[in-house]
């Protein structure tokens, strides 16, 4: 049961994130270009500041990434409790 | 103290029938809240919301629906933990080594007989037919499972001797025994992760009045 907690909160944590970089690399590439991919990698930690910049440059407030971040952090509450109960 | 004794025993007896089987089975008890959360939720929802749902396909009145799908489903997680308990995990190894051919007939039928129930049945699309699906494989699965018993039973008694064992046949047993509960619990995981996702999403979208709008921008 607590192995498929985990594995629930896991899947909700990874998929928020990837979500979260596909958003993300789909900004940069639509912004700069080929080159914009390849700094979305790079600078993969700008992952904190780039809705302020998303808010600034497109001038609309970036809802599905906070959407997705709060889908990641439920799955992390759930993988957590999940195991604190080991 | 003995008094005591015996009445801690007693509340730990009746450390109710339905907690010990609920915490002895929770993989099958977390399945089955599952699908009838899924099935009893999900019809309501769309009832409420005015839209097409089995309870107009078989002209049931939605009381009738309240009562009978929480029983139906109730009945079904005692059959299921009771069959269940008849073996341990050793036990069911044991049989499936002794009734190879009858094991290997029955998935064989199984694998074969799949396809046509689930085209037979009205899965619906997405996330919503991936869950369909995966109730009907369980469903099948666990009546195929009876049926295994039967004949396994049947077998027992007209062949009293075990006629063949084949060492490959052991070791796909062995191997399906290793690989199964954690693929299982992958797979229902999955299925409950995506469905909380929607479920977040459509939440969300609903709390805040998402439109798309940053999405359409890129």
């Amino acid at each position: 049961m607590r192995s498929i907690g985990k594995i629930i909160g896991y899947i909700l944590w990874i998929g928020g994130g990837l979500l979260m970089f596909v958003f993300w690399l789909s900004a940069m590439s639509h912004w700069l270009g080929f080159l914009g991919t390849i700094l979305a990698f790079v600078l993969s930690p700008g992952f904190v500041i780039f809705p302020i910049i998303f808010w600034i440059v497109e001038g609309v407030f970036p809802t599905f990434y906070f959407l997705v971040w709060g889908i990641g952090i439920v799955g992390l509450v759930i993988a957590g409790l999940s195991s604190s109960n080991d | 103290m003995e008094q005591e004794i015996i009445q801690v025993e007693k509340v730990e007896k009746k450390e109710n029938f339905f907690l010990k089987r609920i915490r002895k089975y929770q993989v099958l008890t977390f399945t089955l809240s599952f699908l009838f959360l899924y099935r009893f939720v999900g019809t309501l929802i769309f009832y409420f919301a005015g839209k097409k749902t089995f309870i107009e396909n078989y002209g049931l009145s939605i009381t009738v629906f309240l009562i009978i799908i929480p029983a139906v489903y109730f009945l079904q997680w005692l059959i299921a933990t009771w069959v269940a308990s008849k073996y341990t995990q050793e036990s069911l190894k044991e049989k499936f080594y002794c009734h190879p051919i009858a094991s290997i007939i029955l998935f064989i039928s199984y694998l074969t007989d799949l396809p046509y129930r689930l085209s037979e049945s009205d899965l619906g699309g997405g996330l919503f037919k991936m869950i369909n699906a995966f109730e009907i494989i369980i469903y099948y699965a666990f009546i195929s499972f009876l049926w295994w018993m039967l004949v396994c039973w049947i077998s027992k008694k007209v062949w009293r001797k075990q006629k063949f064992e084949w060492s490959w046949y052991k070791k796909i047993i062995d191997k399906i025994f290793v690989f199964f509960p954690p693929i299982y619990k992958f797979i229902l995981g999955l299925m409950v992760a995506l469905l909380i996702f929607l479920l977040l999403f459509v939440l969300f979208v609903g709390v805040f009045h998402y439109s798309g709008s940053d999405l359409k921008k890129l």
